[in-house]
């Protein structure tokens, strides 16, 4: 109650306030009315005048539009040189249903030479029972005729047109004279219509302009019959008044614009509106200028009036808004005296009810703030800043026991920052918190200088306080802390709300202290583990005279998949690998750590890196299948006697290299599937020189694959071009250090999808004297093929095992026929990794025994698939991936081709080359190449491409390389340029 | 490692040396260089394919394209240094019916005279 009296009392006085304020602008106001209120006419005319300039607009759109739709009526298209009922009785309904008949005088068409077909005059008439009734009158014979032609420009223009097509023109408005008398001009509105022949007529409307403008204008006309000097004109396109309309009243000073030229209005109707004053016969106006675009042509819409009458009409209104101001004040006023009491009780009342939900929304809120992070030094944050919206403090601070007893200051907000400076106190000397802590319920000082509990710190500035206890499982172990300044500030009310407040906070506590603990134990366990893993893989490259070695690794998590070693072998000889184990964390750690120990073991045996994958293979095969892994590995070793370098690769990104005779970088071409992927692998590998000045770049599919924060892939092309900017003198170190680097700048905020490993080897200058090369300087990268072949039956010679189901060979067959085998990839939706399923594919035909025309036909076919895929199928969604599933059976090779498909793939599938005879021949390829072909739409969504080649299938030459004869657009496409 | 197609000339006879993949991304740099050696106004395009061993189904209907263009404008074609397997797709989109397939330069070279 002692609050309303006072706010009762305002509101009087400022009432009283508004009163002499609105008193004091009426006398200013009327001081600036003399040199203002022009200014207001001026504008409000225009702005009306701007307002029906475009309904001007948008009524002859809408005229435009049906009398489109009227053009497209199959009756009306269908009777191109007709007079047939039909199309009359079209054409009148449409005038009538759109309520036309005033406007439209008649419509006619005519033929693309501008030859009269028929036309439709409106009549009315008044039937017997006093209807009114429209008829379309036609003319009695053909010798009759329309006053009025085509323009002779429009005609040219059409004429020009291929008539066999359909010409499109837009629709038109024209100003044309009559035929025979110079005096009489037609407004015309001119559409195009498709008749059934396919060549475009005129449909031609026959416009009463005076009636549209009349229409448009009405209610500007009604304004202007209250005015004693009032006019309005629209001016068309070629300067002429098309309509105007006067003053009620007129008293004999109507103006005519003839102080403007032609020019002049020309101007303006193509300018932009505006409001200005001018003379006219001695007599000052004030005129609103709107141009109205009309089918392309500008009218211009005008309205003047004597300044005169326009300054008294402002000031007039002006008095009377005045009037009206102040009369609503005083009625406030009074009002105010009588009712201002109970309104300010309602409002009392329906504040505390809003406050009462406002603060449980509050705590529904805060629970759902504090619930959402696991994070505990976020979770505490938190707990303060939803305080604050609930109990409003001067600071706050939340207490926790640690592990020694003492209190430490875990979280604090607000501005007496010294409070906390301590850090950590013992219970002993906070004895108020002390009391919270021990009872486990809240307390509350109001008086902290006069109540011995409280221990004031240094600089502290609180005088009242609230203390929190924070429980988990029912135990105290902390104290949440609100104070405030001021004496006296809390209420019981408080502290209910507060203790509902600390419940919440304590549940958030409890989780995030469970988490907490979790995640320390696990990020201890990761540390250890990581310090295991570094410790298996070197930390600086051994000293090589012959190369110059550099490396870095990078895991996305805590521990990596990738993996990199260097391991000398005898003369000198270097084993280099950089592998990549499928997962990441601590399950592909472990792996790695097998792989490693395996390495290690089998490489001092083995001559050769493919024969290595190979036993590497076979070790690890049922151990990586039983967990579901495997691991890709790029192994390398070179030969300073020799200074050449043996590759072999299973399932890695292809290395790039680099040579002294070759300054363009490229991929060492060998590929495999991964070690664990299949039960016979069979690794090939490469031998290339590797000469003074040579660079090689071995890396994870995780610099390819890094993504930035709009999804996109750092890909082939950003490395090549990276790759390509580098210097031919580049250093190891350096090389490896500007991938990182490019790698990083790409991912920018991202976080690391993958783990990212790049080593850079590069051959040195040796001084000492060398052995003599193997290979000559002028062919410095032959390959040499590394084939290792376990299966004792070749093909003629060949180096590729074949397989055949011919009846004479199965016998052979035996023993090799391997199980169903699977490899399956996921290749994100990007032009350029369907190399990537090729690559593998290919690997698995090798190791069928398939022959290298064969394996080239499955190449091209797996890669257009795959692109398929990625471009039609998943529209290059990069959000999305390709299943491509490779399926080795004894006697064939099935690839599946799997999209998420955005579209489907045609069935049956167009002919290719058709409009565009260089698209469309990716299908084309795969039917023609594989021995079965089969298409299948996914009812959720997607395509798939299955393929299947058969081992022993006849193998198609040169001169009947096609199965099936080009398609019917091909061989057109072939007659048509022979 | 060039992926631009680049172009020479010999009096009449002009030359379009492809990248290692002749692919959508080629396209560009094919008519520009083509342009060039139509500016010159060559009767025979020479089109070197040694250093090229990926073409896909967008290389190859480039490839379509430009054939159509010079025979269109009467200029023979020639294409050299394709594996078996894609004078194979050659045939089988038509191509070996508008140009002249042949080993390597030194044969067009005999065959032109």
């Amino acid at each position: 109650m002692l609050r309303r009296i006072p706010l009762s009392v305002g509101a009087v006085i400022g009432v009283i306030l508004i009163v002499g304020l609105i008193g004091g602008l009426t006398y200013f106001a009327s001081a600036r009315i003399g040199s203002t209120v022009l200014e207001q006419f001026r504008s409000q005319q225009l702005q009306v005048l701007t307002s029906v300039g475009q309904q001007t607009e948008a009524y002859f759109g809408e005229l435009t539009l049906e009398g489109i739709q009227l053009a497209q009526r199959s009756e009306v298209q269908a009777n191109a040189g007709s007079r047939v009922d039909p199309s009359k009785a079209s054409i009148l309904t449409s005038l009538i249903e759109n309520d036309r008949v005033d406007v439209v005088k008649s419509v006619s068409r005519f033929n693309i030479n501008g030859t009269l077909l028929y036309t439709c005059n409106i009549e009315t008439t008044v039937n017997s029972s006093g209807q009114t009734v429209y008829l379309c009158h036609e003319f009695e014979n053909d010798a009759d005729t329309v006053d009025y032609s085509i323009p002779a420009e429009l005609v040219a223009q059409t004429e020009n047109q291929d008539q066999e097509n359909i010409f499109e023109f837009e629709p038109v408005l024209y100003r044309v004279r009559h035929n025979e008398l110079n005096s009489v001009s037609f407004n015309l509105l001119i559409l195009p219509v498709e008749a059934d022949t396919s060549v475009t007529q005129y449909l031609v409307y026959e416009l009463n302009m005076e009636a549209i403008f009349a229409d448009i204008l009405d209610f500007v006309v009604d304004d202007l019959r209250t005015t004693d000097s009032g006019q309005l004109w629209v001016f068309d396109y070629e300067g002429n008044v098309t309509f105007s309309a006067d003053s009620g009243r007129a008293d004999g000073h109507h103006t005519s614009l003839s102080e403007y030229s032609e020019s002049e209005i020309a101007a303006k109707r193509n300018g932009e509106p505006e409001a200005e004053a001018f003379v006219e016969n001695g007599i000052d106006h004030q005129g609103a200028f709107v141009p109205a675009d009309i089918l392309g042509r500008k009218f211009l819409l005008v309205r003047s009036q004597h300044t005169d009458e326009a300054q008294a009409a402002v000031s007039s209104d002006l008095r009377i808004i005045l009037i009206i101001a102040i009369a609503t004040v005083l009625l406030l006023a009074a009002g105010s005296w009588v009712g201002i009491r109970r309104i300010f009780a309602e409002r009392t009342r329906r504040e505390a009810e809003s406050g009462m939900r406002q603060t449980a929304r509050s705590l529904l809120e805060v629970s759902r703030a504090l619930n959402s992070s696991l994070e505990l030094q976020t979770v505490l944050d938190r707990i303060l800043i939803e305080l604050q919206n609930l109990i409003p403090y001067y600071s706050a601070s939340i207490l926790l026991l640690n592990e020694a007893g003492l209190l430490e200051v875990s979280a604090h907000r607000g501005e007496d920052k010294e409070v906390h400076e301590g850090g950590a106190f013992r219970v002993e000397e906070a004895r108020a918190a002390r009391e919270v802590i021990a009872r486990g319920h809240p307390v509350i000082i109001n008086d902290t200088i006069n109540d011995e509990r409280w221990t004031q710190l240094p600089n502290s500035e609180t005088r009242s306080w609230i203390g929190l206890p924070l429980r988990i499982f029912d135990r105290s172990v902390g104290v949440l802390n609100i104070n405030s300044n001021i004496p006296i500030r809390f209420t019981m009310q408080d502290l209910e709300l507060a203790e509902a407040f600390s419940d919440q906070a304590s549940v958030a506590l409890q989780n995030a202290r469970l988490h907490d603990r979790e995640v320390t134990r696990i990020e201890e366990e990761l540390t250890v583990a990581r310090g295991i893993q570094s410790s298996l893989m070197p930390s600086t490259p051994p000293e090589s005279l012959h190369l110059d070695i550099a490396f870095a690794s990078t895991p996305a998590r805590q521990v990596s998949g990738d993996f990199f070693q260097l391991i000398p072998l005898n003369n000198g000889r270097l084993a280099i690998f950089v592998g990549d184990v499928s997962g990441k964390g601590m399950p592909a750690a472990l792996i790695m750590a097998i792989m490693n120990t395996t390495l290690r073991d089998e490489v001092t045996r083995q001559t050769d890196p493919a024969e290595l994958l190979n036993v590497l293979n076979e070790r690890l095969l049922d151990r990586l299948l039983q967990n579901q892994m495997n691991s890709a590995m790029v192994a390398a070793f070179f030969d300073p006697a020799t200074q050449t370098l043996g590759i072999a690769n299973a399932g890695m990104v292809q290395p790039y290299l680099r040579t002294v005779d070759n300054s363009d970088w490229d991929f060492v071409d060998v590929g495999g599937y991964p070690l664990g992927a299949s039960q016979r692998a069979n690794y090939y590998g490469t031998n290339i020189a590797f000469i003074a000045g040579s660079m090689l770049i071995l890396f994870s599919d995780g610099i390819i694959e890094a993504q930035n924060l709009r999804g996109e892939f750092f890909g082939f092309e950003r490395f090549e071009a990276l790759l390509e900017s580098m210097p031919p003198d580049i250093d190891a170190h350096t090389a490896v250090d500007q991938i990182m680097q490019a790698t990083r700048h790409h991912i920018g905020e991202e976080d690391l999808q993958d783990d990212i490993t790049v080593m850079v080897i590069r051959a040195l200058e040796v001084v000492e004297p060398s052995k003599p090369k193997v290979l000559t300087s002028s062919s410095p990268s032959v390959e040499l093929p590394m084939l290792h072949l376990d299966i004792p039956q070749r093909d003629n010679g060949s180096d590729h095992r074949i397989i055949s189901t011919h009846p004479e060979r199965i016998a052979q067959n035996e023993g090799l026929l391997m199980p169903r085998e699977n490899v399956e990839l996921f290749i994100p939706s990007r032009l350029g990794f369907e190399k990537i399923a090729r690559n593998a594919a290919s690997a698995l035909a090798t190791e069928m025994g398939f022959s290298p025309d064969r394996i080239e036909d499955l190449k091209t076919a797996v890669s257009e698939a795959c692109m398929n895929a990625i471009e039609h199928g998943n529209l290059e969604d990069r959000a999305t991936s390709v299943n491509v599933l490779l399926s080795a059976s004894p006697d064939h090779l099935e690839v599946r081709v799997e999209d998420r498909g955005r579209q489907y793939i045609p069935n049956p599938l167009p002919p290719p080359g058709g409009v565009d005879k260089s698209r469309g021949w990716g299908m084309f390829f795969i039917q023609n190449l594989m021995d079965e072909v089969e298409i299948t739409k996914l009812p959720e969504g997607g395509n798939i491409v299955k393929m299947t080649i058969y081992l022993g299938m006849e193998e198609p030459t040169d001169n009947d390389t096609v199965a099936d004869e080009p398609s019917a657009d091909a061989s057109e496409w072939i007659e048509q340029n022979e | 490692m060039a992926k631009e197609v680049n172009y020479r000339q010999e009096d009449s006879l002009g030359f379009l040396d492809f990248p290692r993949d002749v692919i959508a991304q080629t396209r560009e740099s094919a008519y520009a260089a083509y342009n060039q050696l139509a500016i010159q106004k060559v009767g025979v395009v020479a089109m070197n394919f040694e250093a090229s061993d990926y073409l896909n189904s967008a290389g190859i209907g480039l490839i379509i394209s430009l054939v159509e263009d010079a025979t269109r404008a009467g200029r023979k074609v020639y294409a050299y240094g394709l594996s078996s397997h894609y004078r194979k797709l050659f045939s089988m989109v038509g191509l070996t019916e508008r140009l002249k397939l042949v080993p390597n330069e030194q044969t067009m070279r005999d065959q032109l005279g």
